[in-house]
C-alpha cells in the first residue's frame, strides 16, 4: 500500500516588525507550529493561520490567509506597541511632548559637576496624577554625597516631564527616589568615557504596598547610552533594541537568536548599554556561542568600565576585582556567587562591600533600600 | 438518557476564594468568590470534573459575617492540613489534586516561582497571607497525588517587603517520585503582573482569567483521541482570552505543563460551539455566506434572511465570504464573535 500524495506544502515565512520581538504562529485549530525570534519559517499546508507576534507581555495577533498558488509567502507583522519610560515612537507610552523634550534637553548641560561623561535623567507622567515626576529625585555620589535635585533640572508640570542633565565624570551614581518620608531607595548608573547615560523612568503609583504617591518607578526604569552630542535621538536603531533586550530580561523572555544578535552587532561601536542587556540576556539564555561571538565586538574598555559586563562576559586575565557596584540585579547576584566561589574579589570597604544589606530582589536592576 | 458517569472519588478539590481585605487597604473585588463558586460548579459537574461533593473543600469570605476577617492563614491553610497529615500517616490520597485560589494575591520578591494570596486579616505591616504554591510544591514534591492542577486568578505583583514565608510543614529530605507527578499550574498573570475582573454580560463580576479557563474546560477542542489536554486548554486559553477582557487590557497568562504527561481534563467527541454574530452591510436581501474552516473546505452555506444572523462555530479559524460578490473576512473564534462582513 502506498500513502496518499501529501497536500502542497507553502514556504511561510513571519517577520516581526521588531527583530527582537518573538513571533509564534499557531493553525487553525491553535496549535502552536513555529516559534522564533525576529522571524519564523514554516512548510504548511494552503489554510488560515494565526501569527502572534510578542514584547515583554504584549501581543499583538495577525491572521493570515495562505494560498495554494504561491512557492513562497512572507508576511510582514505590524509593530507590537508596548509600554515603555522612554518616549519612543510606536509604544503604547509615546507622547510627542516628551520625545521633543527629551531630544531638546539631552543636548543641554543642566549642571556641570566634572568632565567626561553625562547623565541624563527623563522622567515623565501619563496621569494627571503623574504630572510632577521630579518629586523625590535626587542624584548622589557613592560616598553619599547630594549632586543634584529636582531645582537643576527642568521640572514641567503642564507636559508632566521633569529633565536634568548631569555633565560628570566617568564613573557610578546613586539615583535615588524618596517614596515617601523617611523611605529612600536607590538604584546605581555607570557613566562612561564619551557617552552619555539616559535613565527614563514612568511615575507611578509608588509600588510600595500601601503608599499612593506617584514617584518615578525606579524598579522598572530603562537605561540607554547615546554617544556625547547626540542626545536622545529615538530613531537610532540601537535604542529601540536597548528597550526590547530590557523588556526581554525584565520579563524573562529569551529573545536573542543569532539573527538578533547580529542586528546588535552591526552598529560599531556596540553602544554599551545594548551590550549590558545582551550579555545579560545571552547569559539567562545559557548561551555560550552567542556570548564569545558578543565578547568579539565589545571595547575592552568599555567592558572594565561597566561591572555589568565583567559580571556577565567571561573575563581574560586576573582574578576580578569590584570596586563599583553594577547596575543590573543579574549583575549583582553573578557577583556575589563568583565571590563565594572566589572567583571574583570584592574590593574591602567599597561600595560593593557595603552593599551586602539592603540589597532588594527585583526582577531587573539592584535596588536597594536607603 | 445520558450515561451516568461514576463520580472520580479519587479527585479531590481545595477552593479558596476572598473577596475583601478591609485592614490592608485593598478593595473589596467583586469576583473571587463567584470565581469560586463557578469552579466549584464545574467541578461537581459530570460532563465536568466530576467530583463527588465532599471531596471539594473550600474555604470562601462569603462563609463569614462581612468584616469579620475570614479567612485567616490558618482557617484557608487547614485546607491543606489532612494531606499533609496523610503523608505522613503512610496513606495514598488520590489521583488528582485541584487547587483553586481567587483574590489578591501577590510574587515573591526573590523566587518567581512563588505567589501567595493574602488573607482576609492581611495588614500592611502584617501581610498575612496563604502560601499557596508553597503548599502546592510540596504535595508535589512528595507525590501525594498523581497529578495536580493548580489555578490562581490574582494578582502577581511584587511588593518588596513581602516575602511568602514557607509553612510550617516539615520537609521530608528522602527521594520521592516527584518527577512522575503530571501538573498543570496556571496563573492569570505572570509575576509582576495584576489579574483583572469585571462585570460580565450575564450581570455577574468574576475574574477574567476564571471565566476563561472555565469556559476553556467546557468547549476547547480535544485532541485526535477526543480528550482535552492540559496543552489543549493552554492552546485555547492563549489564545480566547482576550475575547473575555471586554474593555480591560489582559496581559498573556502564565500556564506551566509537562507536555510530555500531560493531564486529561475531560473527554469529548468534538469541540464546543460559540455563538458568532454576523452582520451583512449592506444587505440587499437573500445573500448566501459561505463559511470555509482552517483549510478551505466548506462546511456551511447560509441564506441570510436578514442583515443579522448568528453561526454556532468551534473555536478556530474560518473565512467567511458573501456570495457573488467580494466581501470576505478572515475571523478566529472566540476572539470574533461580533463581525460585520
Amino acid at each position: 500500500m502506498t500513502k496518499s500524495r501529501s497536500k502542497r506544502q507553502i514556504a511561510l515565512t513571519v517577520r516581526a516588525a521588531d527583530c527582537l520581538a518573538e513571533v509564534f504562529l499557531v493553525n487553525s485549530r491553535f496549535e502552536r507550529i513555529a516559534a522564533g525570534v525576529g522571524s519564523v519559517d514554516a512548510a504548511v499546508t494552503p489554510g488560515l493561520y494565526k501569527a502572534r507576534f510578542r514584547v515583554g507581555q504584549v501581543q499583538t495577533d495577525s491572521l493570515i490567509e495562505v494560498g495554494a498558488d504561491a512557492e513562497h509567502m512572507v508576511f510582514e507583522g505590524p509593530p507590537v506597541q508596548f509600554d515603555t519610560p522612554v518616549p519612543l515612537p510606536q509604544t503604547m507610552t509615546w507622547r510627542q511632548e516628551h520625545e521633543q523634550a527629551a531630544r531638546k534637553e539631552s543636548h543641554t548641560i543642566h549642571c556641570r559637576l566634572g568632565s567626561g561623561s553625562q547623565l541624563f535623567l527623563f522622567f515623565r507622567g501619563l496621569a494627571e496624577a503623574a504630572s510632577r515626576p521630579w518629586l523625590g529625585v535626587s542624584v548622589h555620589d557613592l560616598d553619599g554625597t547630594l549632586l543634584a535635585g529636582p531645582e537643576q533640572g527642568i521640572c514641567d508640570e503642564r507636559s508632566a516631564f521633569f529633565a536634568l542633565n548631569l555633565e560628570v565624570d566617568p564613573g557610578c551614581y546613586s539615583l535615588r527616589v524618596e517614596e515617601e518620608p523617611g523611605e529612600v531607595y536607590e538604584i546605581f548608573v555607570s557613566t562612561l568615557s564619551g557617552w552619555q547615560t539616559q535613565v527614563f523612568a514612568l511615575a507611578e503609583q509608588s509600588w510600595l504596598p500601601g503608599v499612593g504617591a506617584f514617584r518615578a518607578a525606579l524598579p522598572v526604569a530603562s537605561v540607554l547610552t547615546a554617544a556625547i552630542g547626540t542626545g536622545f535621538d529615538p530613531s537610532v536603531v540601537s535604542v529601540r533594541q536597548s528597550e526590547l533586550l530590557r523588556l526581554g530580561l525584565l520579563h524573562g523572555r529569551n529573545i536573542l537568536a543569532k539573527a538578533g544578535l547580529d542586528s546588535v552587532l552591526a552598529e560599531q561601536p556596540l553602544n554599551p548599554m545594548t551590550a549590558v542587556f545582551a550579555a545579560h540576556v545571552l547569559l539567562r539564555q545559557e548561551d555560550a556561542a552567542l556570548t564569545a561571538e558578543l565578547v568579539k565586538h565589545v571595547d575592552r574598555c568599555v567592558v572594565a568600565a561597566m561591572p555589568d559586563l565583567v559580571a556577565a562576559l567571561p573575563v581574560s586575565g586576573g582574578l576580578p576585582v569590584f570596586v563599583l557596584p553594577p547596575m543590573l540585579r543579574s549583575s549583582w547576584q553573578r557577583i556575589m556567587e563568583a565571590a563565594g566561589k572566589e572567583k571574583a574579589a570584592i574590593s574591602p570597604g567599597s561600595v560593593v562591600e557595603q552593599l551586602k544589606d539592603g540589597v532588594l530582589n527585583t526582577p531587573l536592576w539592584l535596588l536597594r533600600r536607603r | 438518557m445520558p450515561e451516568k458517569l461514576m463520580p472520580n472519588s479519587k479527585h479531590h478539590a481545595i477552593v479558596i476564594g476572598i473577596n475583601d481585605y478591609p485592614l490592608i487597604g485593598l478593595p473589596s473585588l467583586k469576583g473571587p468568590v463567584n470565581d469560586a463558586n463557578d469552579f466549584c460548579a464545574w467541578l461537581r459537574d459530570p460532563a465536568g470534573g466530576n467530583l463527588p461533593p465532599e471531596n471539594i473543600r473550600r474555604v470562601l469570605s462569603s462563609d463569614a459575617p462581612s468584616g469579620s476577617l475570614f479567612p485567616t492563614p490558618n482557617q484557608a491553610e487547614s485546607l491543606f492540613e489532612r494531606f499533609i497529615g496523610d503523608y505522613y500517616d503512610g496513606k495514598k490520597e488520590g489521583e488528582r489534586l485541584y487547587v483553586f485560589a481567587s483574590g489578591h494575591g501577590f510574587g515573591d520578591p526573590s523566587d518567581i516561582s512563588k505567589t501567595a494570596l493574602y488573607a482576609a486579616n492581611a495588614r500592611k505591616m502584617l501581610p498575612w497571607h496563604v502560601a499557596v504554591t508553597n503548599y502546592v510544591e510540596w504535595l508535589r514534591r512528595h507525590a501525594v497525588f498523581d497529578e495536580i492542577v493548580l489555578i490562581m486568578d490574582c494578582c502577581r505583583t511584587v511588593n518588596l517587603p513581602y516575602e511568602i514565608r514557607e509553612p510550617q510543614y516539615v520537609t521530608c529530605q528522602e527521594s520521592v517520585n516527584a518527577d512522575s507527578v503530571r501538573y498543570f499550574y496556571a496563573f492569570a498573570a505572570r509575576r509582576g503582573n495584576a489579574s483583572r475582573e469585571r462585570t460580565f454580560a450575564d450581570g455577574r463580576v468574576s475574574g477574567i482569567f476564571t471565566r476563561a479557563f472555565i469556559d476553556a474546560l467546557k468547549v476547547a477542542a480535544p485532541d485526535s483521541q477526543g480528550n482535552v489536554t492540559g496543552q489543549r486548554l493552554k492552546d485555547h486559553l492563549h489564545n480566547s482570552i482576550g475575547s473575555f477582557a471586554g474593555d480591560v487590557t489582559v496581559k498573556p497568562p502564565d500556564i506551566a505543563l509537562d507536555s510530555t504527561q500531560d493531564i486529561i481534563f475531560c473527554t469529548r467527541k468534538k469541540a464546543g460551539v460559540i455563538p458568532v454574530n454576523v452582520s451583512l452591510a449592506p444587505y440587499s436581501g437573500g445573500e448566501t455566506i459561505i463559511l470555509r474552516d482552517g483549510n478551505f473546505k466548506e462546511i456551511r452555506q447560509v441564506r441570510a434572511n436578514a442583515s443579522q444572523l448568528t453561526l454556532e462555530l468551534e473555536p478556530g479559524l474560518y473565512k467567511i465570504a458573501v456570495k457573488d460578490t467580494g466581501r470576505q473576512k478572515l475571523i478566529e473564534v472566540p476572539d470574533n464573535d461580533q463581525i460585520t462582513v
